[in-house]
C-alpha cells in the first residue's frame, strides 16, 4: 500500500495516531500475490515496534537521475524487513532542493499515470516528467526541526513486507540547477506482528497491494 | 553557530568539512584586508557527484570530480577587498549561497594580512 496525500484534502476532526502502534490491527488486501502469501489475506497485530530513522544523499547533475532500489538485493539500499513477521512502515521525506522523485512498482512500471496510454510518467520529456512525481513540498522533511515534529508533513508512506519485490525510487534533478544535493530521510517503523482476530469494536487498517494503484 | 578564522592562501584552506546529508550555509562573512595589496578573495564548493543518468538519452554521466583539486571546485562567492578595508556580509546577504560539499577560501596572494572569518550552519 501506498499513501500519497496532497495536504488539505481531509480534515481531521480527532487526534489520531499517524503511525502503526502496538496493539494497533492491520488487515493486508486478498489481493497479495502467492509469493506473499505469509500476509495476503491475513489480519495482524502490532505486537511490538521501534523507530528508525536513516538518511540517503546523492549529489547530481542537473537534468540527470538516478534509480534507488529500496529492496535488500545486491544492488539495493537494504530497507525492507528480512523476516516473515516483520513489517515496515516507513515514511518518506524529502528535504529541499530542485528535485522531484518517480516511484516505480516493479521496476520501469510507474505506480502514477493516468487513463490515457502516453500519459505515463518520462523524465525526457518536458511535461511528462512530471507526472506522478513527489517533490520536496509535496511530502517535505523539515531538516531544521528535531524528532517526530522534522516528520510531522511527510505524507509519502509505504508498507514494505518481507519478499516484496523492490520499489524504485527514481530521484530526478530539474534543469537548469547545475548540480544538486538530494537527500531523502526515510522514518522506519518496523513493527513485529502477529497473526489474530481483532476485538469487534476495531476496525483494521487496510493495506493494499502496491500494484492496486494500476489499473 | 560554528565560526571559523582562515588566511587568504592561494592553495585554498577549508572552511569545513562536507556533510553527507547536509548542505553548508553562511550566515555571515568578513573580510578584513589591512595589507597594502588588493586581494581577491574566493569562496569554492568542493565535491563529487554521484554516477547518474541524463534524463534526454538515459545515457550514462560520469561521476565529475570538484574535490580533489581545490581550483575544479565550484566558485559560490567571489570578491576583491580593497587594500587597507574590509568586507562584512551578513545573514541576508548570504541567503542564497549554499555549498554541496567541503567549503573552501582561496585568495590570490598568500598573506597573512589578510582575514577571513566565516559563520555558518549545516541544514
Amino acid at each position: 500500500m501506498i499513501e500519497l496525500r496532497p495536504p488539505g484534502v481531509t480534515l481531521e476532526t480527532k487526534a489520531q495516531a499517524r503511525i502503526l502502534l502496538p496493539n494497533h490491527w492491520v488487515k493486508f488486501s486478498d489481493t497479495f500475490p502467492g509469493y506473499l502469501k505469509h500476509v495476503g489475506g491475513k489480519t495482524m497485530r502490532v505486537a511490538k515496534q521501534v523507530q528508525v530513522t536513516y538518511e540517503l544523499s546523492w549529489i547530481l547533475k542537473e537534468a540527470c537521475y538516478i534509480d534507488v532500489n529500496l529492496s535488500n538485493e545486491d544492488t539495493g539500499q537494504k530497507l525492507y524487513p528480512g523476516a516473515d513477521d516483520n513489517v515496515y512502515e516507513m515514511l518518506i521525506g524529502l528535504k529541499p532542493g530542485n528535485y522531484y522523485i518517480i516511484p516505480y512498482f516493479p521496476a520501469e512500471q510507474p505506480l502514477y499515470r493516468l487513463d490515457y496510454p502516453t500519459m505515463t510518467p518520462l523524465v525526457a520529456d518536458a511535461a511528462l516528467k512530471y507526472l506522478g512525481t513527489v517533490k520536496p513540498s509535496d511530502s517535505p522533511y523539515l531538516g531544521n526541526k528535531t524528532g517526530f515534529e522534522a516528520w510531522s508533513l511527510a505524507t509519502f508512506r509505504l508498507y514494505l513486507v518481507n519478499e516484496l519485490k523492490p520499489v524504485i525510487l527514481r530521484v530526478v534533478t530539474e534543469d537548469g540547477v547545475d548540480y544538486e544535493k538530494c537527500t531523502l530521510e526515510f522514518f522506519v517503523n518496523r513493527c513485529q506482528m502477529e497473526e489474530g482476530t481483532p476485538p469487534d469494536n476495531v476496525s483494521p487498517k487496510r493495506i493494499e497491494y502496491l500494484d492496486s494503484l494500476k489499473w | 553557530m560554528p565560526a571559523i578564522k582562515v588566511t587568504a592562501n592561494t592553495s585554498g584552506l577549508a572552511l569545513w568539512n562536507a556533510h553527507e546529508h547536509k548542505r553548508g550555509v553562511l550566515l555571515g562573512l568578513r573580510v578584513d584586508n589591512p595589507s597594502i595589496n588588493d586581494e581577491k578573495i574566493e569562496l569554492i564548493d568542493g565535491f563529487k557527484t554521484d554516477a547518474s543518468k541524463t534524463n534526454a538519452a538515459g545515457a550514462a554521466q560520469a561521476i565529475e570530480d570538484f574535490l580533489t583539486d581545490v581550483a575544479s571546485g565550484k566558485i559560490r562567492l567571489q570578491m576583491t577587498v580593497p587594500a587597507g578595508d574590509f568586507v562584512s556580509l551578513g545573514k541576508d546577504d548570504l541567503r542564497e549561497v549554499t555549498f554541496l560539499g567541503k567549503s573552501y577560501v582561496r585568495g590570490d596572494t598568500t598573506t597573512s594580512d589578510c582575514v577571513v572569518t566565516a559563520m555558518y550552519e549545516l541544514l
